[in-house]
This record gives structure tokens, C-alpha cells and sequence, in this order.
């Protein structure tokens, strides 16, 4: 029987001792990081030639996309394990509708709308989340990653900007869509849309002038 | 900039033109003005320096981190629960409802028929506030574990009739990282740590006892009284007779060995999380078969007064518990043996049953009840002094865990011996790793739990308590150890420390670079 055997009989690297495998815990966790090397290989040789020709219809269709949503995400969050995060979920629920929306015209504004979403819904819950009670730790010596952008001034004022119209002013200016496309992706009514877009404008202008006087 | 303008254009009207979404008149006029207006010129000039500004923003690689998770929500989607349409859709309710019912008449059969196995001791009077700082402070690798002779703790104890001694064992210096596959290690004395003032300082003792790799628990009512578990292959030796059991009871300086009956099967094998203290007794189950996935017998086997070990029958219903069962671990808590059993669901081989049998009188008599928690791999990790409290993970319900996904472990808490479970929420983005080891994740007598959690999204570590009664983990510290070990405790069971192995990742664990690190929970 080819059964998921719970643990301890677990044994996902069976030649090490048990008493050591016991003592050490999860091996699978602390070859976490090994594994994740394999990431580096190439997207093609991942899904294998057993791929469905679905599977691969998806994978051509991630390709044509995931650098503008991981794009569009970026500047919106500015947090790239967040972006990863969010992208994955835009890009696992493209794949649960992959059916209906590869016959759409504009595959393109079907995702700008489920990551407009997600981010959205990520950075109010964020606002809304308590603060840890301790400091992480310094973020430089543990995490590869650095958490949030400080380098890039443009990307610090988009940042600053209210979370509603950074997307508006993103996808008019960056993704070029128009006023009713950036009016669906926020779903929000084409007025509302336009108003935002100006706000934003206005807006990330000011900062700007005033960031870029000051230094 | 608009006082300026002749027209007063505003961000409306320009945008409004750059859109082309005026009247043809409306067009003109505004082209022509801005034709002439240097502050209007100025006004779409820094529209377009914002512009190209925006697009210019650098952006991170995140292809292959994206697609590693996309790929494997494609090749492994969630299960889902197929129902046809019409006549079958309601058959298949009816007969829903039927298992329901069934269901809840056994639960009801069980609970009366069962007495509860140990005396709960209520739980102290609440102190949310407990753990006010958790704080980690890192001890070197004790003198003689050397950079030049890497080895670090495999296992860590703490007496719980005495918080200031501890001991730590260690693998023989020499380790290395041998073959692809694993690791191999040199045979040899092996080492053990002790503390006499809660950790501070440490001394090694080289023992007598002759292995590769072992693991230390103590007495918890004698805190010079210890057993220690060791291998004695060098690689690929999780069964047979690759294995030992000594015990000293003289702080570690003088060991004899605990002889294994010579009767044992080949098969059979000391297991993690299969060893466990009742008071000065010491118990070790010892699956017959530790190679087949399907097989309940267990050779219960204990140490008591002297330095043999000596049978245990576990007598009883032991026809309740199905015999395609797997013995998963043992469990000491308060005066009782709790033995667990997990059965895969049939016809579906990622959800479980499980099943407890437990003794509260040495094993004069035995009983058996089913854990109810509806299916999902569980196995218990720990169980607090009192017994009142014990913990378990469940694995998601969703299935095996496509590989890179996030898997999901929040953990079970049962504060009635197991009859009855309830699940704590998971902090977002984390996830526990319960596996391995004694008192971790940890309940104070209050009801307070802390644990390590594993936050995914950043890879790190963090301590996470829950107070009693809350519905959020809080975050407390960092932690840098990736893998705890164990926890010190004062007279009454509060914490005072709780310790890892300290390590920023596992190449560092695998360098022998580690000491080890506590949370001061005090």
C-alpha cells in the first residue's frame, strides 16, 4: 500500500539513523533550503513531458504574464514575498478558470483584476494587523530579502500613495490600459475610475515635486 | 502652476485631452493653448517624467519562486468531491446523512462506555500575562566540542525535579557530510553535556557508552537518573540491532547497559517519540515491525527499580483498535502511558483514525478509546506534568502536500486527556513543526502554550505564545535555532527556559557550527 506513513515511520531520508533523524527532528525542514535550489532549473524541464497539452497551454500563458502581474504587484506592495505570495495565488486561480479564460479576448485584464484584488485585500488587512510585540531580528543578517524597497524614491512615493489610486495610476500609466479597463480591474464605475486617476495624479505629483525639491 | 495658466487647465481637463475624450472644438482650443502655455507644457512634462518614472521602477526577478508554487498547484490541484447531477446527488445526501448519524451514535456509544483514564487536575488560575519578555541568549558550543571536532546536541533534557540540571548529548566528534544521500558518522565514546546551574555553563562528560548518535531524557523525579538511547551503525540502520538503551544514575558518570530481549525481530526498532517516563519508571514501545506501514504490535517494555527491562502486556480491548493500525508513539503524562495508533481511513490513504490506549496503573489495566478528531493525521507530542493537557498536529486535509507548497500544521489541543480536541489558530504565514521532539511545543500550568512557528513567507523562526483562552498566536521573538529541544521547568511545571539547538540554517547545522540557545520565558 502506498500509504502516507505519519510520523515517525515518516521517512523522507531513510539512511539516517533514527536516533539522529529523532533528535534532529524534520529533515525535510532543514533540507528545505537544499531543495529550493531546484527552483533554478528551468521552467520547461518542470512540467516533464507527462504535461497535458492544458498544462502546457498554462505554462506558455504564465509565461506571456507573470512579469507584468509580478510587475503590477511589486509596485503596488514593494514586498517580495508578498508579491511571490499573491502572483502565486493570481496565477493558481487563472489555472482553476483556465478553462474559461484562455477563450477570453483579454486574458491580460482578467488577472490585472483577481491581483488588483489580492493586493487590495492584502494591504487593508495589512493596515489592520497588530504589531508584533517584539522587533524581528535584523533583517539583513537573516533574511535574503530585504522586506521593503527604501532605494527607489518613485517607488517609496507610489508607495505612500492611498492603495486605490496607486493601482489606478499603475495600470493607466504602466499597463496602459484605458479608464474603463483600469475601471474594471478596481471594480469600480467608470467615474470613480477617472476621478481616481486624477487624484492620483495630483497627487503622486505633489509628492513628487516636494520629495524631488527637497534633496 | 494653474494661477499661471490662461486657461486654468486643471489634471481633469489635461487628462481629459491626453485621452482624446473632449469635443473636437474642446480639442483644438486646448491643443492651441497648450501649444503656447509654458506652465501647461511643464504640467504633461511632469505627467510623462512620472510616467517613465513608474515603468523605470526596478523589479525583481520572481519568475521560477512564482512559478515553483503555480507548477505545483498545477500538477497536484486540491481534491475535490465529484457529485453528479440529479438522482445520485441525492442518494449520495442521504446517505451522507446516514454516516453522520452512525457517526455520532458511535461517539455517544464510546463516550459512555469509557471512563476517563487519568484524573484531570484543573488548570491554575489564568495569567494571560505570563512570558512578560522572551528574550534568547546563545550558548557557545561547550568546551571540547570544538570547530576542529564538529558535533553538536542531538537531544537535550532538563530534570523536572531539579530546573538547574540538564544534559545535552552529543554526537561523536567527526561528523561529516559523507554521501549525497545523508549523513555518516564516526563510532565512538559518546559525549554528554551537563549543567548544574539551568544552562549557563556546561561541562562534557565522555561516557562509556559506545555509539554513533543518541538521545538523553531524565528521571523527573530524580534528576541524576537518566537514560540515554543511542545507534551504534553508521548509516542506514533505522532497524534491527543497530540500537541501545543505558542508564545511569549517577548524573552520567556510570552507565549499564538496559539489554534488549534477545527475542526481538529483526524488524523491530526504537523509534523517536517512542520512549517515555512514568514517574521513575521508564518505558520504551518498541514496534515489532518498524518496516511495514500496517502493524499494531508493539513490544511494551519498562525499567523500573532495576537496570532490566521487563515486559509490559497491554491487555484489554486491544480488538478495538483495528489491526491494520500503526503504533506511532508513547506518551507519559501525570501517572499515565498513553500508547497511540493511527489507521488510514479506507480507501483513502491521507486521512487517519487514531487511537489511544493508556494506563494509569502501570499497565494493570488498560483503556482504549478513539481520538475524536474526525480523520486527520494526528499523533500526540506532548503532555504536560499534569496531564491535563495534550498536544497533537493534524497534516491538511487537503491531501499530500504537493512539494513546495506551504503545508499546514495548526496545532490540537486537548485539555481532557484526549478526548476531546480543539484547534488553535495558525499565525499567518506559518506554520508549527512538531515533530521530534519532548515539551515542544510547551503548556504552562495556565493553559499558556508557546511554540516555534515557521514563518514561510520570510523563512524564518519566530516564538509564538497563545494565552488561554485567546484566538490569535502573538508573535514574541525571534528565534535563530530552527529546532527546539526542550524545556526547563521549576517545581509547579512553569517554564523558565526553553532550548534549541542554535544555528542560523541548516548548512550551519550541517558545518557542526551550532551551540545551543534558550528563551528565557521568565
Amino acid at each position: 500500500m502506498a500509504t502516507f506513513i505519519p510520523w515517525p515511520r515518516r521517512r523522507p531520508f531513510g539512511q539516517i539513523p533514527h536516533s539522529v533523524g529523532r533528535h534532529i527532528g524534520a529533515w525535510h525542514f532543514w533540507f528545505a533550503e537544499l531543495g529550493h535550489t531546484k527552483k533554478d532549473r528551468q521552467i520547461n524541464n518542470i512540467l516533464d513531458a507527462s504535461s497535458t497539452s492544458k498544462e502546457r497551454q498554462f505554462e506558455d500563458f504564465f509565461l506571456k504574464y507573470d512579469r507584468a502581474i509580478a510587475g503590477y504587484l511589486w509596485r503596488m506592495i514593494g514586498d517580495e514575498q508578498i508579491v511571490c505570495e499573491l502572483s502565486q495565488e493570481t496565477f493558481l486561480r487563472a489555472w482553476q478558470h483556465f478553462d474559461t479564460i484562455s477563450d477570453y479576448e483579454q486574458p491580460g485584464a482578467w488577472l490585472f483584476h483577481v491581483a488588483t484584488n489580492l493586493a487590495l485585500q492584502h494591504l487593508q488587512h495589512r493596515s489592520r494587523m497588530p504589531v508584533p510585540l517584539a522587533e524581528p531580528f535584523d533583517p539583513a543578517s537573516s533574511d535574503p530579502t530585504q522586506r521593503f524597497v527604501e532605494q527607489d524614491l518613485v517607488h517609496e512615493i507610489l508607495l505612500a500613495l492611498p492603495p486605490k489610486l496607486r493601482a489606478v495610476l499603475l495600470l493607466r500609466e504602466v499597463y496602459g490600459m484605458s479608464c474603463g479597463e483600469a475601471a474594471n480591474a478596481l471594480g469600480m464605475s467608470y467615474n470613480a475610475a477617472k476621478m481616481a486617476f486624477w487624484r492620483a495624479r495630483e497627487q503622486f505629483r505633489a509628492l513628487y515635486l516636494r520629495k524631488d525639491g527637497g534633496q | 502652476m494653474e494661477q499661471s495658466c490662461s486657461l486654468n487647465l486643471t489634471v481633469e481637463l489635461i487628462t481629459a485631452w491626453q485621452d482624446a475624450q473632449l469635443d473636437q472644438s474642446a480639442m483644438s482650443r486646448i491643443g492651441a493653448h497648450i501649444g503656447e502655455c509654458p506652465h501647461c507644457q511643464a504640467y504633461l512634462q511632469d505627467f510623462a517624467q512620472i510616467k517613465s518614472a513608474l515603468i523605470a521602477i526596478p523589479e525583481p526577478d520572481l519568475r521560477q519562486r512564482i512559478w515553483h508554487i503555480v507548477q505545483a498547484g498545477v500538477r497536484y490541484p486540491p481534491r475535490r468531491i465529484l457529485v453528479p447531477a440529479g438522482v445520485w446527488r441525492g442518494a449520495i445526501s442521504i446517505a451522507s446523512v446516514i454516516v453522520l448519524i452512525t457517526l455520532f451514535v458511535q461517539v455517544l456509544h464510546f463516550a459512555g462506555k469509557h471512563t476517563k483514564p487519568i484524573s484531570l487536575i484543573p488548570t491554575a488560575t489564568l495569567t494571560p500575562t505570563m512570558f512578560p519578555t522572551i528574550a534568547a541568549t546563545t550558548i557557545p558550543r561547550f568546551a571540547g566540542w570544538t570547530p576542529s571536532d564538529p558535533t553538536f546536541a542531538t537531544s537535550l533534557a532538563f530534570a523536572a525535579s531539579d530546573h538547574l540540571i540538564g544534559y545535552a548529548c552529543g554526537i561523536v566528534p567527526g561528523i561529516r557530510a559523507s554521501t549525497p544521500k545523508g549523513l555518516a558518522f564516526i563510532e565512538g565514546n559518546l559525549p554528554l553535556g551537563v549543567t548544574h546551574d539551568g544552562g549557563t555553563t556546561w561541562q562534557t562528560i565522555t561516557t562509556t557508552v559506545v555509539g554513533t548518535t543518541c538521545g538523553v531524557m531524565v528521571d523527573p523525579t530524580d534528576a541524576r537518573d537518566l537514560v540515554m538511547d543511542y545507534n551504534t551503525c553508521l548509516s542506514n540502520c533505522m532497524t534491527g540491532s543497530n540500537m541501545g538503551l543505558a542508564r545511569s544514575r549517577d548524573g552520567g558518570q556510570t552507565w549499564t547497559e538496559l539489554s534488549l530481549p534477545t527475542s526481538l525481530p529483526a524488524t523491530a526498532a526504537i523509534l523517536p517519540g517512542m520512549m517515555a517516563w512514568v514517574g521513575a519508571t521508564f518505558y520504551v514501545a518498541i514496534p515489532q515491525d518498524a518496516s511495514s506501514g500496517t502493524n499494531n504490535s508493539v513490544i511494551l517494555l519498562r525499567s523500573a527499580q532495576t537496570d532490566t527491562l521487563e515486559p509490559v502486556a497491554v491487555t484489554g480491548a486491544m480488538s478495538s483498535i483495528p489491526a491494520s493500525a500503526n503504533f506511532t508513539g508513547v506518551v507519559g503524562a501525570g501517572n499515565s502511558l498513553f500508547l497511540i495508533f493511527t489507521n488510514a481511513l479506507a480507501g483513502n490513504s491521507n486521512e487517519f483514525q487514531e487511537f489511544a490506549a493508556v494506563t494509569g496503573n502501570g499497565g494493570a489495566t488498560w483503556t482504549h478509546f478513539p481520538l475524536s478528531h474526525n480523520g486527520l493525521a494526528l499523533h500526540i507530542v506532548n503532555a504536560n506534568a499534569t496531564g491535563s493537557l495534550l498536544f497533537g498536529e493534524y497534516l491538511s486535509p487537503d491531501g499530500p502536500q504537493p512539494p513546495g507548497l506551504p503545508t499546514h500544521l495548526p496545532l490540537l489541543v486537548s485539555t481532557d486527556g484526549g478526548y476531546t480536541w480543539q484547534q488553535t489558530p495558525t499565525p499567518a504565514n506559518g506554520e508549527f513543526f512538531l515533530h521530534g521532539f519532548r515539551d515542544t511545543p510547551f503548556a504552562a500550568p495556565d493553559g499558556t502554550l508557546v511554540a516555534m512557528c515557521h514563518i514561510y513567507t520570510t523563512n524564518s523562526f519566530g516564538i509564538y505564545t497563545l494565552a488561554p483562552g485567546a484566538n490569535a498566536w502573538v508573535y514574541r521573538a525571534p528565534a535563530t535555532t530552527g529546532m527546539l529541544m526542550g524545556v526547563s521547568v521549576d517545581a509547579n511545571g512553569h517554564p523558565i527556559r526553553m532550548w534549541g539547538r542554535a544555528g542560523a540554517n541548516s548548512q550551519d547545522i550541517l558545518n557542526g557550527l551550532p551551540g545551543l540557545q534558550y528563551f528565557s520565558l521568565r
